[in-house]
């Protein structure tokens, strides 16, 4: 692992390829899909451009008051087309919800998840060491590769449940066709049942019985214990229920219901689909958003007089001045996309939140475009790296250790990538070596027809299948 | 204090360390997550070819609207390097868009050495050689390549 401390606080970010190691790594699909492709997290009060692609309100408006462009597909689009998409809002929040405990759910026991990853590990080790010592002996190798792959089978076969070891000889790539027949496998053979960990007690016991009562009983006993939905720091900290709607006399508060407000609590009650179909009147409201305002026009008395119309302070330059009413104006406008605002009174908070990791909030001289890189500070290898005082040879000597790390991290990154691409088959780099007689590129495509059979789960056939895939390997070899 | 910027490095972190593009690495500074350190591999068959290239990101709180600071502190011979390492990367001026992250900047930046914009050069003469006398381009890109290596191997020495 990393010794990097920001490596710490990993495990709070999600990432769609988290499910990369469930027992269903196509969710990593359906999680990318539920994101805003600029702040990467689950889309917050989504709204549709003119050209149909979908961002935070936030994180569009943000982006569209300096461009006026699509950042996906490059399109000409404007702000005041944006359209909310409140069923969508729903459906992320419902799936935020779940997604803890649908991850522990569908885990894959440790030891499992454990010796896969050994075993890609050693297979492009082994493989490169193989090939590299014996060039005359190609014929064997993959004779060899699958006596290993038989050998993995046995070891595992005593600590794993019999229906997950296809898995474990599956290379990554190939990890979904396995996972499709490995669930067929189960609702066939109910006694082969997967073994899995409670997200909250930790005790193993099969997913069946962990689904239908287990997991109520945990979460009965020590509510405080329950895992809270993983989405819910980058939800909550955006919509902030914690804050008391009570104590602010905003127009929001008033008009919407104290629910919406208090968003954490009526969300355990209130299902997103009641919500969605029986509560159509809340979708909406009457509050107007905010202008933008043209500030070429606008002298600086009428300027602030607008800020105090809002509540806002006015002390600072005609640039701060203006930047404050701008962010205002994204964080009030995009809160009306919400089905879900939070009160006045939470947008003034996180307005000044703005203002103080602002660059040009930051000093009292404002020299936006010195200060925008000016957070190094007295650390002298922390310094603007378009500066001309950067000494490349001082920071080259200041992490010397970290570029180490990062090039093995490279270096293996790709000879991953090359064992994926061509499982049982060499490093590149070495394809030349001893081996011009034969054709890789008809090699590789016949290698994976030979990987797919062997992913069929039933145990009476792999003698048969091992002793095809012998055969064919072999006739690929010669060819 | 998090920041909409800083969590959004924190999930680019995450991405790389979890699902890292071949051949590139990158991690922001111990005490700094607004500075990362990258290392590029030089790609298979092209003259760059297993050079290990070191990069500097450098954000600011109004990413990932703007893009960030990237330089090369490896030496480079590449026709949209300047001398100073700085790149000459339409998508890291104005192609930029918010939906690009770590990864797919140094995704683009390892696809740019083998394919270089010959009409905006940085580097005249690694145009020209480029253009012109392509094998002594080659022959100049393969020094940088090993001069890599040297830092390589001082780096192993005193580890």
């Amino acid at each position: 692992m990393s010794s990097n401390p920001f490596a710490k606080n990993l495990e709070n970010v999600t990432d769609p390829t988290d499910w990369n190691s469930s027992q269903i790594p196509d969710l990593t699909d359906l999680d990318s899909l539920l994101r805003c492709f600029i702040c990467k997290e689950f889309l917050r009060a989504p709204v549709m451009t003119g050209c149909n692609h979908t961002f935070c309100s936030q994180c569009i408006r943000e982006y569209l008051i300096t461009n006026s462009h699509c950042p996906l597909c490059d399109s000409e689009q404007y702000e005041s087309n944006l359209k909310r998409v409140i069923q969508l809002e729903e459906v992320v929040l419902c799936y935020s919800k779940v997604r803890s405990t649908l991850l522990s759910c569908l885990k894959l026991p440790e030891e499992v998840a454990q010796k896969r990853q050994e075993n890609s590990a050693k297979a492009v080790q082994d493989e490169i060491i193989e090939i590299g010592s014996d060039d005359e002996e190609g014929n064997n190798l993959n004779e060899r590769s699958i006596t290993k792959d038989v050998e993995t089978i046995c070891e595992q076969e005593t600590a794993t449940p019999v229906v997950e070891k296809e898995q474990e000889e599956t290379p990554r790539k190939k990890r979904k066709t396995a996972i499709g027949t490995q669930l067929t496998s189960m609702d066939s053979i109910p006694t082969r049942d997967q073994l899995v960990e409670c997200p909250i007690c930790s005790k193993i016991m099969s997913a069946e019985i962990l689904q239908t009562n287990h997991i109520d009983n945990c979460l009965s006993r020590s509510p405080s214990d329950s895992p809270k939905p993983s989405g819910s720091a980058g939800i909550s900290s955006f919509f902030q229920p914690k804050v008391s709607s009570s104590t602010s006399a905003s127009n929001l508060s008033s008009s919407s219901s104290n629910d919406s407000n208090n968003f954490g609590s009526s969300y355990k009650k209130k299902s997103n689909q009641d919500f969605y179909f029986k509560e159509a009147s809340k979708h909406h409201n009457d509050i107007k958003k905010l202008p933008k305002l043209d500030f070429s026009s606008l002298t600086t008395p009428r300027l602030k007089d607008k800020l105090v119309n809002l509540k806002l302070p006015t002390q600072g330059t005609r640039i701060q001045l203006e930047l404050r009413y701008n962010q205002y104006y994204i964080l009030f406008n995009s809160n009306l996309d919400s089905s879900h605002p939070v009160s006045e009174k939470v947008l003034k908070q996180k307005l000044n939140q703005w203002e103080l990791s602002h660059s040009s909030f930051s000093s009292n001289q404002v020299n936006s475009k010195n200060s925008l890189f000016d957070f190094g500070g007295s650390n002298p290898t922390l310094k603007n790296i378009t500066d001309k005082n950067f000494s490349v040879s001082e920071w080259l000597n200041a992490y010397k250790g970290e570029f180490a790390r990062l090039t093995r991290l490279a270096k293996k990154s790709m000879k991953e990538k090359v064992a994926e691409e061509n499982p049982n088959k060499e490093d590149p780099a070495l394809e030349n070596e001893g081996k011009g007689d034969i054709d890789m590129v008809g090699t590789s495509g016949e290698d994976h027809d030979t990987k797919e059979s062997v992913d069929i789960p039933v145990k009476e056939n792999e003698e048969n299948i091992l002793v095809g895939n012998q055969e064919e390997q072999h006739k690929v070899i010669t060819t | 204090m998090s920041t909409p910027a800083k969590r959004r490095l924190m999930r680019d972190f995450k991405r790389m360390q979890q699902d890292a593009p071949s051949g590139v690495s990158a991690s922001p500074l111990p005490d700094n997550v607004m500075s990362w350190n990258a290392v590029i591999i030089g790609p298979a068959d092209t003259p760059y070819e297993d050079g290990t290239f070191r990069l500097i990101l450098q954000f600011d709180e109004q990413y990932p609207n703007k893009p960030p600071s990237v330089k090369f502190i490896s030496e480079m011979f590449h026709p949209n390097v300047y001398a100073s390492g700085e790149l000459c990367l339409d998508i890291l001026q104005n192609r930029w868009s918010p939906t690009y992250d770590v990864s797919s900047i140094l995704t683009s930046i390892q696809s740019l050495l083998n394919d270089p914009n010959i009409s905006s050069p940085a580097n005249v003469e690694a145009a020209n050689l480029y253009k012109d006398h392509r094998s002594q381009y080659i022959k100049r890109v393969r020094e940088t390549v090993e001069t890599s290596w040297n830092e390589d191997e001082d780096e192993e020495d005193e580890d």
